[in-house]
C-alpha cells in the first residue's frame, strides 16, 4: 500500500498545479479507498488494476494540461493588448524625456521597430505571466480543496 | 429537427454523476461506485476522469461543494451534492432518452421485444 501511495503521489505531480491543488488530496485519498477495496475484495491488486488506472490519468493529465493551456492563453490574448499600449506610452515618453541626437531613414525606422518590439515582447511576457496567476487561482478557488489524511 | 432551447445532451460521464447524486452527498469513491453500479459496469470511471468531470460541473454550476465529513474510519472526505441547475440537466437527459426509448418502442427495436410490425414514423 505505503509503494502504491508514492506511486501515485508521483502521478498526480504531473496534473497541472492548480488542478493537482484543488483535487490532489481528494484524488489520493480516492485512490486510497479503491485500493483498499480492491485488496479487500480480491486478496490483491492486480495488473489490471494499475493498467486502467494509467491509461485513465494518462488521458486525464493531458486533458487539463489541455484545458490549462487554452484557457490561459485565451485570458492572455485578452490582457496582451492593453498592457501593449501601457508599456509603449510608456516607453515613448521614456524615449522622448531621453536626451537624443536626430534620427532619418533606417535609424527612424530601426528606432520605430524597437519602440514596438521591447512592449510587445514585455507585454506578452506579463500577460502570460499574469493569466497564470489568475487561472491557477480560480482553479483553486473553485476547486476549494484539500482533505483526508493522507 | 433540432431543438434550439434545450440544452445540450450530457456526457454519459457527467449523466451518471449526476444520477450517482440525485439523492443524496456523496464523496469521490462513493460516486465511483455508484457510477459503476448504475451504469451495470458499463461506465468503468477512473479517478482522472471523475475529478476532471467534477471539476467541470463544479465550473458550470450543475453540482456544488457539500463539505467535508468523518466517515466510519475517522478519514475527513469532501462530499458533493446536485445543485437545481443539476438537477434541471438530468431531467431534461432523462426525458431525451425517454424520447428515444418511445421511438424505439414505436418502431419496434426493442431486443427481445416482439416482431417489427408496421412502422409508424
Amino acid at each position: 500500500m505505503k509503494n502504491a501511495l508514492q506511486f501515485y503521489r508521483l502521478l498526480l505531480t504531473l496534473y497541472p498545479r492548480a488542478f493537482r491543488a484543488a483535487f490532489g488530496a481528494q484524488m489520493l485519498q480516492t485512490f486510497l479507498d479503491q485500493y483498499a477495496d480492491v485488496e479487500a475484495s480480491e486478496g490483491a491488486v492486480g495488473l489490471a488494476f494499475w493498467l486502467f488506472l494509467l491509461a485513465d490519468e494518462a488521458r486525464s493529465i493531458a486533458e487539463q494540461h489541455r484545458r490549462a493551456s487554452a484557457a490561459r492563453l485565451a485570458l492572455a490574448a485578452a490582457l496582451f493588448l492593453p498592457l501593449f499600449a501601457v508599456f509603449y506610452a510608456a516607453l515613448v515618453r521614456v524615449s522622448l524625456a531621453l536626451p537624443h541626437p536626430p534620427v532619418s531613414g533606417a535609424g527612424f525606422l530601426l528606432a520605430l521597430a524597437g519602440l514596438l518590439l521591447l512592449p510587445g515582447i514585455l507585454g506578452a511576457v506579463v500577460s502570460y505571466t499574469l493569466a497564470g496567476v489568475v487561472t491557477a487561482g480560480l482553479a483553486v478557488a473553485r476547486g476549494t480543496g484539500g482533505i483526508g489524511r493522507a | 429537427m433540432t431543438d434550439i432551447g434545450a440544452p445540450e445532451p450530457l456526457t454519459p460521464a457527467v449523466f451518471h454523476i449526476l444520477l450517482a447524486l440525485a439523492n443524496d452527498e456523496k464523496h469521490g469513491y462513493e460516486i465511483m461506485k455508484a457510477v459503476r453500479q448504475d451504469s451495470g459496469g458499463a461506465v468503468k470511471m477512473g479517478n482522472g476522469t471523475l475529478y476532471g468531470s467534477l471539476k467541470r460541473m463544479l465550473a458550470d454550476g450543475l453540482i456544488a461543494d457539500a463539505g467535508e465529513r468523518a466517515g466510519s474510519d475517522d478519514t475527513r472526505r469532501k462530499y458533493y451534492r446536485l445543485t437545481d441547475a443539476g438537477r434541471e440537466a438530468m431531467y431534461a437527459e432523462i426525458r431525451r432518452y425517454r424520447d428515444t426509448l418511445e421511438s424505439v418502442r414505436r418502431y419496434a427495436l426493442l431486443p427481445g421485444g416482439p416482431p417489427a410490425e408496421k412502422a409508424t414514423p
